[in-house]
């Protein structure tokens, strides 16, 4: 009789309104940490959500695992995972188009993920999952039929296979021969790092000697550089002189925080140090980044009471980059430190570093400088991108990825090519789904999605 | 001067019986200082083989400590959880264990009209009937918080009343319905209710009726339950079979878990303890391949080998296994199926120190 009635009662509540109140709650889940530390950052994270789709894919790495992982739910099945090493493979995480980009090692430009704030052992599919999301997003929104958007998944899963099989991405970039979208961000990134583009925009030389930030007077946008409080600079201070692997003659030229970068690490603590290598011009003038990372999001078919695998999360950060680039000084400068609970990676921030832009793509595809083949392309090249990057990794019982992902492949590439496409289908359109009911439920509940009044109490 | 002398007791300082009011007129008790540790550590290997698939593990700590008065009680019970979660390096110390409040209870009994009332952070009514029958909590949680379906306690209060002879007892609840980890985060609260029957006027026979009317999350999600159990206790073996069904779970209302389980155990009366279990369980009633069955086995002797020894080593066998909807990954065959072997030493300590006014 109770189950009746409340059975009974219960059933009003459409599926719209159901999966709201799930995403809302997994929203304020992931994202916990912000909004105990600076609600008002988190807002900003969600405002950048709100405006665009690709920046909700962005912020939602960790909501797209939890999806994945409800049971009973209306999932996509996969046919493969059936090897139980290949579920344990050393993931990159989050690996959409914007988390690969250039870095310049010595005097080559080469290719390679970029972000490794996700990272952790987990089933492969989940980064090719993400890989074709992204993707497909990009052609849906630029207006490609389903089936032609459809290409450009399939170029990435037959990228990523060839590069499985034994056919890695070249590490090196030579210009003019990548295809339009990837010469452009070469171009690009040759033209503003000779001339170190974003050492000059965000810095100027003073008169006396020496290299300062030009400081914001206050956020645009909520965007922008300032300096530091009393307490940032020490915990600054305390970062840099933990950081072994500084290179010979570092000497800090100036600090700041900058605000307003990124998407999913948006509300993270991100410093800016100028600082040379001991000679008084400005020639080995430079800068870099020292951003927090947090944990990664619980990554689903991890059996229950997984390992640590690594020391610290500075550890993880920095081995998972350096196993999975090509070459493991992709960045020289990348380092992983600790502060107390706080975890901190350092890039380098110089114009040679730099990521593709969904927008740039979308704009260049509205204008008829990106045609489909050339999309096609570069999906290909993201694909063997990550897919070396896979073929390079360990399993978490210290195996070879690539062998175990062969294994699970079991010479079904087709039907594996299948199913990244049909799976990057339904998750486009939960994605544009969510991102609906997520502007919905901001106007509903407010920019922190109810989150604010839990705080205050 | 009014002074007070710490005697090692143990009886007539039984603290209340949990979630249900003591029988109407039964016998008032002394004061106390009541502690009790449950400990266990345990050996394991499981497959498949990958990642931790061998090691060592806590199953089981939890220490509870009341301050009893023949009337009023409070109660405390503390778990370690793992900073930083089972996943994350961002934690204390590294990833230390810290200790996180289960229980923290303020209650009065009075027991001449069999009334019991209690506030706080306080245990879950339709669970702990259960969960005090099946006793092998160092190795498995029951059913209902094994598989997730309702939180060990929350932060609220209830009321209870027992007939006379403790033939029929009546619980109601309201909590907040977010469990004790979570700050409530809608203006929703949970009711639940139990009615308990024991035909024969003692514990060797329960039937328990329950149900829940609740709400999780900012939106409110549905969250109800319904269930039932019989439960029946002996020297020798305590047998309990439980059903539930719920609507929601977890903040996701489009989930209907459903699910029973079957268990024996052995008795206090014997020098061994053993145990079989078969769960049976979907998240999801109404989605083909969604159920889920664990098998639980396991004994070995108490240490001593004797009656109500508070020691045990044994070994355990646990088996998980999921249909394709309900694996953590739909489909994927590589996380259906987990099969754990375990040595386990259990020790669940008790005691009371009364106070005695001279």
């Amino acid at each position: 009789m109770l189950a009746l009635v409340l059975g009974g009662c219960s059933g009003a509540a459409t599926d719209d309104e159901l999966r709201k109140a799930w995403l809302v709650e997994a929203l304020a889940d992931d994202n916990r940490v912000w909004l105990s530390r600076d609600p008002a950052l988190l807002g900003a994270k969600y405002a950048k959500m709100a405006a665009d789709p690709y920046d909700y894919l962005r912020g939602t790495a960790g909501v797209t695992f939890r999806d994945r992982a409800r049971a009973g739910s209306d999932r996509s099945h996969t046919i493969f995972l059936r090897d139980a090493e290949a579920v344990e493979v050393l993931l990159a995480g989050d690996p959409h188009p914007e988390n690969m980009g250039t870095f310049r090692p010595a005097d080559l430009v080469v290719l390679e993920l970029n972000d490794f704030d996700g990272s952790a052992f987990g089933p492969y599919l989940l980064d090719v999952q993400r890989l074709a999301l992204g993707l497909l997003y990009l052609a849906d929104e630029a207006g490609y039929e389903p089936h032609d958007a459809a290409l450009v998944v399939d170029a990435a899963a037959r990228g990523y296979l060839e590069a499985v099989a034994g056919d890695p991405w070249p590490s090196g970039l030579v210009p003019g021969q990548q295809g339009v979208v990837l010469d452009q961000l070469l171009s690009k990134v040759s033209d503003d790092g000779a001339a170190r583009a974003r050492l000059l925009e965000y810095t100027e030389v003073l008169p006396e000697g020496g290299r300062r930030f030009r400081f914001d007077a206050a956020l645009e946008a909520g965007a922008g550089v300032l300096p530091l409080t009393i307490d940032q600079g020490r915990q600054l201070d305390r970062l840099l002189a933990s950081w072994s692997a500084a290179p010979e003659g570092f000497r800090v030229l100036d600090r700041g925080r900058r605000f307003g970068s990124g998407v999913a690490s948006l509300p993270s603590v991100r410093y800016v140090v100028a600082y040379d290598l001991g000679d008084d011009g400005p020639d080995d003038d430079a800068l870099v980044s020292i951003r927090e990372v947090v944990d990664p999001p619980a990554v689903p078919g991890v059996h229950v009471g997984a390992p640590g695998y690594w020391d610290s999360g500075a550890d993880r950060i920095e081995a998972t980059a350096r196993t999975l680039w090509s070459r493991a000084d992709a960045d020289p400068r990348y380092a992983g430190l600790t502060d107390g609970a706080m975890t901190f990676k350092v890039q380098t921030w110089a114009s040679w570093h730099d990521s593709f832009d969904h927008e740039r793509v979308l704009s260049d595809i509205a204008r008829g400088r990106v045609v489909l083949d050339e999309l096609v392309r570069w999906a290909g090249t993201l694909g063997q991108l990550l897919g070396s990057a896979h073929a390079r990794a360990p399993t978490a019982r210290g195996g070879e990825a690539r062998a175990a992902i062969l294994r699970d492949l079991n010479s079904q590439g087709e039907v594996f090519v299948a199913e990244i496409i049909g799976t990057a289908r339904a998750d486009l359109d939960q994605l544009r789904t969510d991102h609906r009911l997520f502007v919905e439920a901001r106007e509903e509940l407010g920019d922190l999605l109810g989150m604010g009044l839990v705080e205050d109490r | 001067m009014m002074w007070w002398a710490m005697v090692a007791a143990w009886a007539g300082c039984e603290p209340s019986p949990v979630v249900a009011a003591p029988a109407l007129g039964a016998e008032a008790r002394s004061g106390c200082l009541w502690g009790d540790l449950d400990i266990a550590g345990r050996l394991f290997a499981r497959s498949p083989d990958v990642g931790l698939s061998r090691g060592v593990s806590l199953p089981r700590m939890r220490a509870e400590a009341a301050v009893i008065t023949p009337d009023a009680s409070v109660r405390l019970a503390v778990l370690p959880a793992r900073s930083g979660g089972e996943e994350g390096y961002i934690g204390i110390a590294g990833e230390a264990l810290v200790p996180v409040l289960q229980v923290a209870e303020a209650r009065y009994d009075h027991r001449a009209w069999g009334l019991s009332v209690a506030a706080g952070l306080v245990d879950d009514i339709a669970l702990m009937p259960v969960q005090l029958a099946w006793q092998r909590v160092d190795v498995a949680r029951p059913l209902l918080t094994d598989r997730g379906w309702t939180e060990r306690s929350d932060l609220g209060g209830w009321l209870g009343w027992t007939s006379p002879e403790g033939y029929v007892s009546i619980t109601a609840a309201v909590v907040s319905g977010e469990g004790a980890n979570r700050r409530e985060r809608n203006t929703g609260l949970d009711t639940v209710g139990t009615l308990t029957v024991r035909p024969l006027g003692s514990q060797m026979l329960e039937l328990l009726a329950w149900g829940r009317e609740g709400s999780t999350g900012l939106l409110q999600a549905r969250d109800h339950r319904a269930g039932g159990a019989a439960l029946f206790r002996h020297d020798v073996v305590v047998v309990g079979v439980e059903a539930v069904m719920g609507w929601g779970l977890g903040g996701d209302g489009a989930l209907a878990p459903g699910g029973g389980s079957v268990w024996a155990r052995t008795g206090d009366e014997l020098p061994a303890v053993g145990w079989l279990r078969f769960d049976q369980g979907t998240d999801a009633r109404g989605v083909a391949q969604a159920g889920e069955t664990t098998v639980l086995a396991g004994g070995g002797p108490r240490l001593p080998m004797a009656s109500g020894a508070p020691a045990w080593v044994g070994v355990g066998y646990e088996a998980r296994t999921m249909q394709g909807n309900a694996t953590p990954l739909a489909g994927s065959i590589a996380t259906s199926r987990t099969q754990t072997v375990f040595l386990q030493l259990s020790v669940h300590a008790r005691g009371a120190a009364q106070w005695e006014a001279p």
